[in-house]
């Protein structure tokens, strides 16, 4: 019983652990803009650090050439090159464009 | 040309026995190798030939470590238990031919469904999309309240589980399906053993019977169930055999065996006809085919060619692995190969997704063990994708 108990709050303890991680860990990549094209549902960006970036949206993004963003996201392989498919980007010192991306 | 693409056969069915036997080695990762490696210089018909022998290879083998080492990957987590069972009673080797009559079976199946999926996932995919979180909301509260031994303690497990997989997946690792799913059905299947003293009995190479009728509900479960999860992205293998024996009723150990060997293979293999139909990826292996090329109707025959050529060379070979181990696995001491492996996991998981990957196997495994100790049945443990499924789907 007393083992059940301390790998019942082991386990409620952990579980925690894991969603404060989860909430407040920060993972976001800074970069400068290259280029931004627009194409149907689809917005690439390309870094300067030859980073490219995707992001699933058929909305416009007050982005430019030279602006300097933070970004989330998932690299995955796509026809052989390396792209980060984007969660949230944010333009530094400047406002939250995360609420323009879709779930998609 | 014929050579190559017959080389290309083999050495898929050698790489998929890899990834098959290697817990933690996951197919998409070899796959992706291939795909880097190109110095192989692979045309698209003999890298299509080389997939997709792997891939079901892998789906044939993958349950042998599952049952015979309590090392299971993200599909056969759910076989461990009643793998595991068989093997305390000496018919370790009788639960994987379990698994490569439902493997078996699924290739039967395809040749049925596959062209059913042609003519109608267009039609119906959208539909199904719609409907499809308020079907796994029902379907998870249908396995809570049909319980026989304590629902609040199936809730809890449930939930706690779903949490476990939120955090889990909302986590910025690699693979977070690795420690998530190693710690529920691996690690802590392991520890429960050494803590207490398991011993493996000799094994009975006694002579495979089934009676035919007790192929009948889990090959209306697969029918039923592989389909839809081959549709969609977050229901896997594990989720497919938890929907399919809720729908079903009851199944013996056996028939839950059949079953997640079935729609393991079943939905690799559909993964393929989703391509072709609707150029939707459902697998990782799908995802690596579709970077090379679009998929026509000769490419898809040629994939269907390799999946059943690879059927009848895997038979013999899956049994000549599961025999093996059979006879050799009580002369090994039973503690110190758990001792390893869980090294050898623990290892895999830091190497695919570091150190937040080894918190999550801590949780993840304190987890699978509270579950062993309030007696609850391990499928409540899906919980950890059910939920985030659910989430996903439900349109609100």
């Amino acid at each position: 019983m007393k083992y059940q108990k301390a790998i019942f709050i082991l386990t409620i303890l952990s579980i925690l652990i894991l969603i404060f991680v989860s909430l407040n860990i920060n993972y976001a990549e800074t970069g400068k803009i290259k280029s931004i094209a627009y194409s149907e549902n689809k917005i690439t960006i390309h870094l300067e650090n030859n980073k490219t970036l995707i992001i699933f949206s058929d909305k416009f993004l007050p982005l430019k050439s030279g602006d300097k963003i933070s970004y989330q996201g998932k690299e995955e392989l796509y026809k052989n090159e390396k792209q980060t498919v984007i969660d949230r980007i944010i333009k530094i010192d400047e406002v939250d464009l995360s609420a323009t991306q879709d779930d998609s | 040309m014929i050579l190559e693409i017959i080389l290309a056969l083999f050495m898929g069915i050698i790489a998929g026995t890899f990834t098959g036997l290697m817990p933690g080695i996951h197919i998409n990762l070899v796959a992706a190798i291939f795909l880097s490696a190109t110095f192989l210089q692979l045309n698209i018909p003999i890298f299509l030939v080389l997939i997709t022998s792997m891939a079901i290879t892998h789906t044939f083998i993958d349950f042998i470590p599952s049952i015979f080492l309590g090392a299971p990957d993200e599909d056969t987590g759910l076989s461990t238990l009643p793998g595991h069972e068989f093997l305390l009673k000496g018919r370790g080797n009788h639960a994987v031919i379990l698994t490569l009559i439902g493997s078996v079976s699924a290739i039967l199946l395809l040749a049925f469904l596959a062209p059913l999926f042609i003519i109608f996932v267009p039609v119906i995919y959208p539909f199904l999309n719609r409907m499809l979180g308020w079907a796994i909301l029902w379907i998870a509260i249908f396995l809570i309240l049909t319980e026989k031994s304590s629902k609040l303690k199936a809730t809890l497990i449930f939930f706690l589980a779903g949490f476990l997989g939120l955090s889990s997946l909302n986590l910025p690792i690699k693979d977070p399906l690795i420690p998530l799913l190693t710690g529920l059905f691996g690690t802590s299947t392991i520890i429960f053993s050494v803590k207490t003293k398991t011993k493996i009995p000799p094994q009975k190479n006694e002579k495979f019977y089934i009676n035919k009728k007790e192929l009948i509900k889990p090959t209306v479960a697969t029918i039923l169930v592989s389909p839809i999860c081959a549709l969609f992205p977050g229901l896997g293998s594990s989720q497919a055999a938890i929907i399919g024996s809720t729908l079903m009723g009851k199944l013996s150990k056996e028939q839950f065996l059949i079953l997640i060997g079935s729609v393991n293979t079943l939905i690799m293999a559909l993964s393929f006809v989703v391509l072709f139909t609707i150029q939707k990826n459902r697998t990782g292996i799908a995802a690596i085919v579709s970077q090379i090329t679009i998929l026509n109707l000769s490419s898809l025959k040629l994939i269907l060619i390799t999946v059943f050529l690879s059927t009848i060379l895997l038979i013999p070979l899956t049994i000549f692995i599961s025999k093996t181990f059979s006879n050799n696995i009580h002369k090994i001491n039973y503690s110190k190969l758990s001792f390893l492996i869980l090294i050898f996991l623990i290892i895999i998981v830091f190497i695919f997704s570091k150190f937040l990957g080894i918190l999550v196997l801590f949780a993840s495994t304190l987890l699978g063990l509270l579950c062993i100790e309030l007696g609850v049945r391990r499928s409540f443990l899906m919980g950890c994708l059910l939920i985030p499924t659910i989430i996903y789907y439900l349109p609100i």
